[in-house]
């Protein structure tokens, strides 16, 4: 637990270094980027955190990206998708799903720009999910509770998942149009009865399929293009 | 400058420590089942005396099951009960007991609980198991009086009572 707890300090560290470095960086607007140009910036990302917890799960394996665009106002349009698997494999019950998901929202960083090219943010935002989700046969056995076993198969199950999302999180900008940053999660699943009684362990992008609510977390990698436009 | 980049490697370098920490954090496991799987078939035992019914304590009961292999012991020698919790075989549409009230000198008696079982998903933690809808209970009049259902459903349902036994 102690090695857990210095890590999240380590964690934390690095915001207090970001601010200094962002102060240290301070340059005024009026110096940098002519008046007329309005900076553009499409940025991709990929949720490297899930490629560690694929190398440490047995039962699940996803991955997700994502791409934002800056529209104006410090807001961004944010489009992400992913997919992954999971499979359940335990002495009584035994089954595979897998699913496709996208997610759409806005982003609206919570701080003003000290520079035109101070793309680092801390923000908030929503985002509205659909996943695609398939359940294969699951096997099962029961104990009737005098030593006896009964074992059926269930059918499977296709379902489309809706679900809404709040979200919060960090960019800053490590290297020239790289950047690393974080997301958490809030999740609200809107269709539960859809996924029918067998409701699958995970869904990829949204989490245990069995709560109405979940909490996730994301640390991305990403890349930036940039461009100015002139009105 | 110097300064920002070493404060950019620092922050890379926490960042990459946080998301091995999250990722080792949230390898999943079984949860543990934390709910009871198996229905118990409720039982009370009354007698009818002076026109109203009151609790029976048995004085040293005995259940027996006799729809596995050889005669199982459910109850034995339980003293001063009236309620028992008994399960039927998902494998079968009846199951049969025993019932002795004093095992030390009363008849034995029969009872067969006839019913439908329904299929139940509790959670990826327990799994699956059934719930049972009770349709009709015989029983030998040896001992007993009579037997009465008094709540259908078979489940995992606490402070349920389903079948009366009246002496």
């Amino acid at each position: 637990m102690s090695k857990y707890s210095f890590s999240l300090l380590l964690f934390l560290l690095s915001f207090s270094c970001i601010a200094q470095d962002q102060d240290s960086l301070a340059v005024p607007a009026k110096a940098s980027a002519p008046a007329a140009a309005h900076p553009k910036q499409l940025r991709f990302s990929f949720d490297v955190a899930r490629i560690l917890m694929n190398r440490l799960s047995e039962q699940k394996s996803s991955y997700e990206g994502g791409l934002d665009y800056y529209l104006k106002n410090e807001t961004y349009f944010t489009a992400e998708f992913g997919s992954g698997n999971s499979v359940i494999d335990y002495p009584d019950l035994k089954y595979k799903s897998n699913n496709i998901f996208v997610r759409a929202g806005i982003d609206k960083s919570l701080f003003e720009r000290r520079y035109p090219q101070d793309w680092g943010m801390g923000f908030i935002g929503f985002r509205y999910a659909v996943g695609m989700i398939n359940r294969n046969e699951a096997a099962y056995t029961t104990n009737d509770g005098l030593g006896g076993i009964t074992s059926g198969i269930t059918p499977a199950h296709r379902f489309t998942a809706h679900w809404f999302e709040l979200t919060g999180g960090m960019r800053v900008e490590l290297f020239k149009n790289t950047f690393a940053g974080w997301n958490v999660r809030f999740k609200f699943l809107l269709n539960q009865k859809a996924m029918g009684e067998l409701k699958p362990a995970y869904i990829a992008g949204y989490g245990a399929g069995e709560k109405g609510t979940a909490f996730d977390y994301n640390f991305y990698l990403a890349f930036a293009l940039r461009w100015s436009a002139k009105h | 400058m110097a300064k920002a980049k070493c404060h950019s490697i620092l922050a890379g370098l926490c960042w990459s420590v946080a998301a091995v920490w999250f990722a080792a954090c949230n390898t999943a496991v079984r949860n543990p089942c934390l709910e009871p799987t198996v229905p118990k078939l409720n039982v009370g035992c009354y007698q009818y005396r002076a026109g109203a019914v009151t609790d029976t304590l048995l004085p040293n009961a005995v259940f027996v099951s006799l729809d596995i292999d050889s005669a199982r012991y459910w109850y034995y020698g339980a003293d001063k009960i009236n309620k028992f919790a008994l399960v039927l075989s998902p494998r079968r549409d009846t199951a049969r007991w025993l019932l002795q009230a004093d095992s030390g000198f009363s008849q034995m008696d029969t009872i067969t609980f006839i019913y439908e079982r329904k299929l139940k998903f509790y959670s990826n933690a327990c799994g699956y198991g059934y719930d049972f809808l009770l349709s009709r209970v015989l029983s030998s009049r040896n001992n007993l009086d009579s037997v009465t259902i008094f709540t259908k459903e078979v489940s995992t349902k606490a402070g349920i009572e389903n079948v009366k036994i009246f002496f």
